[in-house]
């Protein structure tokens, strides 16, 4: 599918989302109660069919008091991609669990979640993946400070 | 033998003591013994308690060198099959490298885990040496050398090698560790499984020949081995019984036992030094039983190969050579071959090596019964 | 089958137990530990535990410029260093709209595919290992050497290159860079044929890998897998010929798939990539142009944006996900491992096999360690 008619069909789906066809590839910027709604139809939609979990991550933006969530999907059907962001709250970092539609964001929202403290609604096993249990923290995110780095600025 | 005592010439003694043993030992060595010791006021029992020993002390120096050897052995075989050399330093060719091992494990701390089953943690190791030594016992390596030859030399064999599964399951239980326990119990498992094959293998060949005594039924392989005397069915019953003979020493394939060092250590993770190298040294003599029974029952003991008996060579020279090559080819199995998994192996016993071997038996006693052998 | 009354099934009632195989043990994975639930033999839940090896890469990538975090790069998957190397700088480079000259674009497809060759090498070694033929490691070893060789005469290192680099790669090739590249071709031509004729036909090591761990396209797509294991599961999938990168659209060559998704077709579908690994390799060696082999690089100041590319290496697929600001040092920067993708699948796929499955699926998905925990 063309890179503006993917958008278009995204649009079709919630008009709120705000697109953008001009970085390297087509990002959607999605509200966070129609994620998991609009996720369902990219996901299960025989038009879109957006099956592989290319890249899920996070990102930081403390100017903005969100991190961003950042899901990279590629279809094998049609073999278009497309990337998805939601913002998530800093203050109260929740996110609806997209683990059920691609099976490989089971491990990604965990590590999001032991790295920038985002925790995922109905994400079977949420607890972090590669700090130890007892971690105080979350190092990915711009205000973690850790006694034991020593010299780094940012 | 005659009364009067035959004048000893010694040049005499050591040509027939190198080319026949047997005959030298029974004939010159243990008259003169026997009158030494009766001389001395011994008596009867007396001199039997003194033989006993003697064999004793011989049986283990034979045990310590054969281990010692093949541990060296193991390793420069496994080492040429991998592209590499394997020990050369200690010695020329590696060959002082086993002084090395056994001087390493000497000086290694004795640990005895507290919550162990103390005796019986002591006591394993030398069980399964003790099931060793008795097998060892019956073997003849040249004509008339034998520790000892009983007329059920064969059924004595079946019956004492089943010692050495007492010796795991004693070890494994009383480590008091769940993974020596699981090691303990499924090496147990696969040995008492295939005790079964061999023993029906074994059966077939005592069959042919008629005989349970195992010097006799090497001499009956004077004119022809087994391997081809008995037809197709030689092949097939030595096959079985190397194959068989191969997972009742835990080696090869069938190395779960160890292989559990992918998770956990098997039935000897907590025995150290010496203890452990009585292990090992177990292993080994058990490698050797197998092969030395092969060569027995299929490949003509001792016996010199068709023409080539004119060269005159001794028969312990041709009874090591064959035990020699058939230990090549245990040795050869496990550097060749991926692990079977546990079902597989016991499927392998019972579902193919056991209908097998019965049917061996059966196309067997039809050719002796056809007079062939006789 | 025994039929149990009720009152003998409370006399047999079992446990399940937890059985853990902790970060360090024998196979060469790497430190990752597996928590399993078992029933007797069979594993019923596995739960791995990571983050042994995490040492925070994408944090120090928020410290360092973005020519510095190459060698960072050669740490994760340091098996396919090269590829790692060159997943990072490729999409450095097309944020900046960086030209590679053209010599340098075919040294890194030829030191891509070198290095696929020996990490294909060192997994067949270490997957043979991991199920018993521990000869074979050996093997893949002697092969694997030749290509480290080369590479220690092209960039000094023999494992964490650090030699492709943003720009191009950071030395020209060596005299006797192409006849060994050649000699390298004729080596593994010989050698996947010998592994195929040493350990695939072996009954032992099918019946250890047919039918196991069977992973479907659908779960592989869902899971994010690439690499052997996408396609060993049926789905013709390679981002070399699907989404051609650097030169690699001049090359001719085969994507082998397979049609089970089971462990043997995951060490098929690696052995086949290894021969057509061979085939680019000589038509590069042909093709390559003169010229330099690294682009007049000033700063590297990616624009303000986001951007993603992604790789195939010897494991996978791997990409890239950076956010710059505009400045020297990127404001994010995300390693998406191939690795981390295909372990998350294991869980799913062991359920329900023996416990030495679980060894044998392990290794046919080829992790490293490294890589997953970044």
């Amino acid at each position: 599918m063309e890179r503006q008619a993917l958008l278009d069909a995204v649009l079709a789906l919630c008009a709120e989302a705000v697109v953008d066809n001009a970085p390297q590839l087509p990002e959607v910027k999605l509200p966070r109660a129609k994620f998991r709604a609009v996720m369902e139809h990219l996901h299960s939609d025989p038009g879109l069919a957006l099956d592989y979990p290319m890249c899920m991550t996070a990102v930081d933006w403390p100017e903005q008091a969100v991190i961003t969530c950042v899901y990279h999907l590629y279809s094998f059907p049609h073999g278009h991609k497309l990337v998805v962001k939601c913002d998530a709250d800093r203050a109260d970092a929740r996110m609806p669990t997209v683990s059920d539609l691609w099976r490989g964001c089971e491990w990604f929202e965990r590590e999001v979640f032991d790295l920038f403290g985002v925790s995922f609604e109905g994400h079977p096993d949420m607890r972090r993946i590669m700090l130890t249990d007892d971690w105080v923290g979350f190092p990915l995110r711009k205000d973690y400070r850790d006694s034991r780095i020593a010299g780094k600025t940012y | 033998m005659p009364a009067s005592p035959q004048p000893f010439v010694l040049s005499a003694f050591v040509v027939q003591l190198l080319l026949h043993p047997g005959a030298a030992l029974s004939g010159t060595v243990g008259p003169a013994l026997k009158g030494l010791l009766l001389g001395l006021g011994l008596g009867d029992t007396g001199y039997n308690a003194v033989v006993a020993l003697l064999c004793f002390v011989v049986m283990s120096g034979f045990v310590t060198v054969t281990a010692l050897v093949l541990t060296l052995a193991e390793r420069k075989v496994a080492a040429y099959f991998q592209n590499r050399k394997g020990p050369n330093r200690v010695g020329p060719w590696g060959l002082l490298q086993p002084i090395a091992d056994v001087v390493k494990l000497l000086q290694k701390e004795d640990t005895v885990p507290r919550a162990a089953d103390r005796p019986i943690f002591l006591l394993a190791p030398f069980i399964g040496m003790i099931a060793t030594y008795m097998v060892l016992a019956v073997i003849p390596f040249d004509q008339g050398l034998s520790v000892t030859d009983l007329d059920l030399g064969v059924l004595y064999i079946t019956a004492v090698s089943g010692l050495g599964v007492l010796s795991i399951l004693m070890a494994g239980w009383s480590s008091a560790n769940k993974y020596s326990l699981l090691g303990g119990l499924r090496s147990a498992a696969q040995i008492v499984s295939y005790e079964l094959s061999p023993a029906l293998v074994v059966l077939s060949v005592v069959l042919f020949s008629g005989t349970l005594s195992v010097q006799a039924i090497v001499e009956k392989q004077s004119a022809q081995w087994n391997l081809w005397h008995m037809g197709p069915m030689g092949v097939l019953g030595m096959l079985i019984y190397l194959t068989a003979g191969t997972a009742e020493i835990n080696r090869a394939p069938f190395d779960l036992p160890e292989a559990e060092s992918e998770l956990t250590a098997g039935y000897h993770t907590e025995y150290s030094g010496m203890r452990f190298s009585m292990f090992q040294l177990a292993e080994f003599m058990n490698m050797f039983i197998i092969a030395a029974l092969t060569v027995t029952l299929f490949l003509g003991g001792w016996q010199p190969l068709g023409l080539l008996r004119f060269l005159g060579v001794p028969g312990y020279v041709w009874f090591f050579g064959k035990t020699t090559g058939v230990m090549f080819v245990i040795m050869w199995f496990r550097w060749t071959f991926p692990r079977v998994r546990v079902d597989q192996l016991m499927k392998l016993e019972w579902k193919i090596l056991l209908p097998l071997s019965f049917i061996n038996l059966v196309l067997v006693a039809l050719w002796a019964a056809a007079g062939v052998g006789k | 089958m025994m039929n149990l009354s009720p009152q003998s099934k409370d006399a047999l009632k079992t446990e399940e137990y937890w059985i853990n195989m902790g970060p360090q043990h024998p196979s060469t994975h790497g430190v990752l530990r597996l928590v399993m639930r078992l029933d007797g033999e069979t594993v019923l839940e596995v739960v791995p535990h990571l983050g042994y090896i995490h040492r925070s890469m994408e944090r120090m990538c928020e410290w360092d410029v973005y020519p510095q975090l190459v060698h960072l790069t050669d740490r994760m998957d340091y098996l396919s260093a090269m590829m790692t190397n060159w997943a990072y700088v490729q999409v450095v480079e097309k944020s900046m709209g960086l030209v590679v000259p053209e010599r340098a674009e075919y040294i890194r497809v030829m030191v891509a595919e070198l290095n696929r060759l020996s990490s294909h090498a060192m997994w067949f070694g270490a997957y043979c290992m991991d199920l018993g033929a521990a000869s074979a490691f050996f093997y893949g070893f002697r092969e694997r050497e030749i290509v480290v060789d080369l590479f220690e005469t092209l960039c000094g290192q023999r494992l964490t290159y650090h030699y492709v680099r943003i720009g191009g790669v950071s030395k020209d090739l060596t005299e006797d860079f192409v006849p060994r590249v050649l000699d390298i071709c004729e080596t593994f031509k010989r050698a996947v044929d010998e592994y195929e004729a040493l350990v695939s036909g072996n009954v032992i090591f099918q019946q250890r890998t047919k039918g196991i761990g069977v992973l479907s396209a659908e779960k592989a797509i869902s899971y994010g897998c690439g690499g052997a294991v996408l396609r060993g599961s049926g789905v013709k999938f390679d981002l070399r010929k699907n989404e051609p990168y650097s030169v690699y659209d001049r090359f001719e060559f085969d994507v082998p798939v397979g049609k089970n998704g089971d462990c043997f077709d995951r060490y098929q579908v690696r052995l086949e990539e290894m021969r057509q690994s061979v085939r680019i390799l000589e038509q590069a060696v042909k093709q390559i142009p003169g010229g330099p082999s690294m682009a007049d690089v000033k700063a590297i100041r990616p624009p303000k944006g986001e951007y993603y590319a992604r790789l195939e290496t010897a494991r996978g697929d791997m990409g890239v996900y950076f956010v710059s600001q505009g400045g020297t040092k990127p404001y994010r920067m995300k390693f998406r491992s191939a690795c981390f993708s295909n372990l998350s699948c294991l869980p799913e796929i062991s359920a329900g096999w023996k416990l030495a499955d679980v060894v044998s699926i392990l290794g046919s998905l080829d992790v490293v360690i490294p890589d997953i925990d970044r």
